[in-house]
């Protein structure tokens, strides 16, 4: 019964101030309802010979309530179907008319009646605007000034009674926006804790995301891990049997020579992944020592064979200290960087390779660090790839799995270090790295 | 050492031993099989080897747990390592506990086989002493260790007489005609990386030169009396380090 009562009076509305007042429209309108049907049936109860007005006036008033029956319904309709202000609206004038109709004429104008139209003048302030009830007080002044004048033949509006309207109206006013500022704070407070609760709610789902993320990555390492090792040892008989083929038939034929010479490549190739794969996932702790920056970019190079057209020159500060890193771990980083670096520039360029120091101000703790810088002449990166320059498994290469650069970073990190990239598409790109310098030891 | 190159492969991967045997065998050394730790010491106890290849992970007995038995028996057994995983743990207590290199699979057979050339090699000693009955004694001792011994008793000649690498070289620091030092700057300046050890009788007189010799580069003094044994000792060191170098491995510095 609640429920069914609820459901014909609530009306949803995206505007909350809609639908409050669409909801208290109907209240009204089954008040309204509710008044009318119990006048009628008062007299039906008494039956038409009790009834003080005759035969007569009991169809007019039947009739009336009829009337008044079909507007409240047709207002509900309208309410509900079209629009709220316009329902109130409507609502509000036929209250004034009823309050007009609702006595005889000098009633109206001169005595009890005037009092029924308190009722659309407070109606007005909460259903629609507060300073309606104003709008409501003129209309009914001007009403019973109208009515006063040619119904009741009154020479002078009834004054006082316009300005009860009008002492009405500022009360109602008052009272229904100081209702509307209380309301409008609560729903601005409302507002801003859902506001406060859906970046929560967003805040907590991206962690959970990351973390489901990070776990299956784990998980996934784990796995690639395992089975990187595992295939180191099939791959290493291959590499073998093709080693003892080749040894044994020396003076085989070209076809078979080549073929040879296919699969040996190809187990160079498969070795290579996997160990990339492993430097990837493995999650040794770094040994980190003092370590010669000049030596180590000398290394670098000396294992990654010029490319025909690349030129490498190296310019290396005198005065630099030695870093404090694992002296395997960023070798690796620079021979990352270096394949890089050459695989840009298929058709030829520069490298070049510098190391600084980068002072420390120790009051204000900072270390000392070691900035190795690389820029190549090559293709460069695209804006888009950019984003997702160190995100494991993005590749642009051809032959490639991805996991060079995101290992680097890695490993920078892991040595208290870092790397960052600046490029511009076919001029070239430039990497970073900063290492800390010996004297972050203490 | 006697003529072929007598070489034991240990992996419980039949097929990775295989291979690696009928690799040896081609380029005509003897090699031999055992798949398990237990089997291996069994073998090494029947023949005599140049050098053991194993693999880290097998069940039972590992890798390096077998180097540890071998070295215990044969201390001057040069001993390689290989591994699927370059991560293990294994890998760096054995390199730790003195196994000549931990290779990764798939292996570099190239090197290998250089590094089993390299082993093939005959192992010199010069004696650089003014001392005739020493350097007889000494070279006689060598020689049964199967060293070839060059005798040099004057220390001008030296740096013309010295070859290649894969020498050691004895260098008395009490000599009348030159100062010992100032060989020992000669040599270092022309083979910076060939192992000189200081021999001396005069312990307490030489203390600061041999100091300042260590500090220059020899590898390590002895005195007289000589301790034969603590000379052999330095040259399996100093052979091992070679050997590792043979592999690949970097210059480790004399603790």
């Amino acid at each position: 019964m609640l429920i069914l009562l609820s459901s014909i009076i609530n009306i949803p509305a995206p505007d909350p101030q809609d639908a409050r007042r669409r909801k208290l429209l109907n209240i009204m309108l089954l008040a309204v309802a509710t008044a009318t049907l119990f006048r009628l049936a008062v007299p039906l109860a008494v039956g038409p010979r009790g009834w003080a007005g005759g035969q007569e006036e009991l169809r007019a008033l039947t009739s009336g309530i009829v009337l008044a029956l079909l507007g409240v319904a047709s207002i509900y309709a309208l309410n509900r179907y079209v629009s709220g202000r316009l329902a109130s609206t409507l609502f509000l004038l036929l209250l004034i008319a009823l309050a007009a109709l609702s006595d005889e004429p000098r009633r109206v104008v001169d005595g009890r009646g005037l009092f029924v139209f308190a009722i659309p003048i407070l109606a007005a302030s909460v259903l629609l605007q507060p300073w309606t009830s104003f709008v409501a007080a003129s209309l009914s002044g001007l009403v019973v000034a109208v009515i006063g004048r040619f119904l009741v033949g009154q020479v002078i509006p009834n004054l006082p009674v316009t300005l009860c309207f009008f002492v009405l109206a500022l009360v109602s006013y008052l009272s229904a926006s100081s209702l509307e500022h209380a309301l409008e704070d609560v729903r601005v407070l409302n507002r801003e804790l859902d506001q406060r609760v859906e970046e929560r709610t967003q805040a907590l789902r991206e962690a959970q995301e990351q973390l489901v993320r990070k776990e299956r990555l784990a998980v996934l390492g784990q796995l690639a891990g395992s089975v990187g090792h595992e295939l180191r040892n099939p791959l290493g008989v291959i590499n073998n049997a093709v080693y003892l083929l080749k040894m044994v038939h020396v003076d085989a034929d070209e076809t078979t020579r080549e073929y040879l010479d296919m699969i040996s490549s190809e187990v160079r190739n498969a070795t290579e992944i996997v160990s990339s794969l492993l430097e990837f996932v493995r999650t040794r702790p770094a040994r980190r020592q003092e370590t010669s920056v000049p030596d180590l970019i000398a290394q670098t190079l000396e294992k990654q064979p010029l490319p025909e057209g690349v030129r490498a020159r190296t310019e290396i500060a005198a005065d630099l200290p030695a870093a404090y890193v694992d002296p395997g771990q960023i070798g690796l980083v620079l021979v990352n960087l270096v394949r890089n670096a050459y695989e840009a520039m298929p058709d030829g360029g520069r490298l070049a390779i510098t190391a600084e120091l980068i002072e420390g101000a120790p009051i204000r703790n900072q270390r000392s660090e070691i900035r190795i810088q690389l820029s190549d002449t090559g293709c460069g990166i695209s804006p888009e790839n950019m984003e997702k320059l160190f995100e494991p498994l993005f590749t642009t290469k051809a032959r490639g799995i991805g996991l060079g650069l995101p290992t680097s970073k890695n490993l920078a990190q892991a040595n208290g270090g870092s790397i960052e990239v600046e490029s511009k598409e076919g001029e070239g790109s430039s990497f970073t790295v900063i290492l800390p310098a010996e004297e972050a030891v203490s | 050492m006697s003529e072929e190159l007598h070489i034991l492969i240990v992996d419980d991967d039949r097929r990775m031993a295989k291979t690696l045997a009928d690799i040896c065998r081609v380029k005509g050394y003897v090699a031999e099989i055992a798949h398990s730790g237990p089997e291996a010491l069994e073998k090494l106890d029947k023949v005599s080897f140049d050098c053991v290849l194993s693999d880290i992970r097998m069940p039972r007995v590992n890798g390096v747990e077998l180097y540890r038995a071998i070295k215990a028996r044969q201390p001057d057994l040069p001993v390689v390592l290989m591994t699927a995983y370059s991560a293990d743990s294994l890998v760096q207590e054995g390199l730790e506990e003195g196994a000549i290199a931990a290779l990764t699979k798939p292996l570099d057979i190239g090197l290998l086989l250089s590094f089993f050339s390299f082993l093939r090699k005959e192992r010199s000693v010069v004696i650089v002493d003014d001392d005739p009955q020493f350097c007889k004694t000494l070279g006689d001792i060598l020689r049964v260790r199967g060293f070839a011994v060059i005798q040099i008793a004057d220390p001008r000649d030296v740096v013309e007489r010295l070859e290649a690498a894969g020498e050691v070289v004895l260098l008395d620091v009490k000599l009348d005609r030159a100062n010992g030092l100032d060989v020992l700057q000669e040599i270092r300046a022309r083979y910076p990386h060939l192992p000189v050890i200081l021999v001396t009788g005069y312990r307490a007189e030489m203390a600061p030169a041999i100091e300042a010799a260590l500090e220059t580069g020899a590898y390590s003094c002895l005195y007289k009396p000589l301790e034969v044994e603590k000379l052999l000792e330095l040259l399996t060191e100093i052979r091992h380090q070679e050997l590792s170098m043979a592999l690949g491995r970097r210059r480790l510095s004399r603790q």
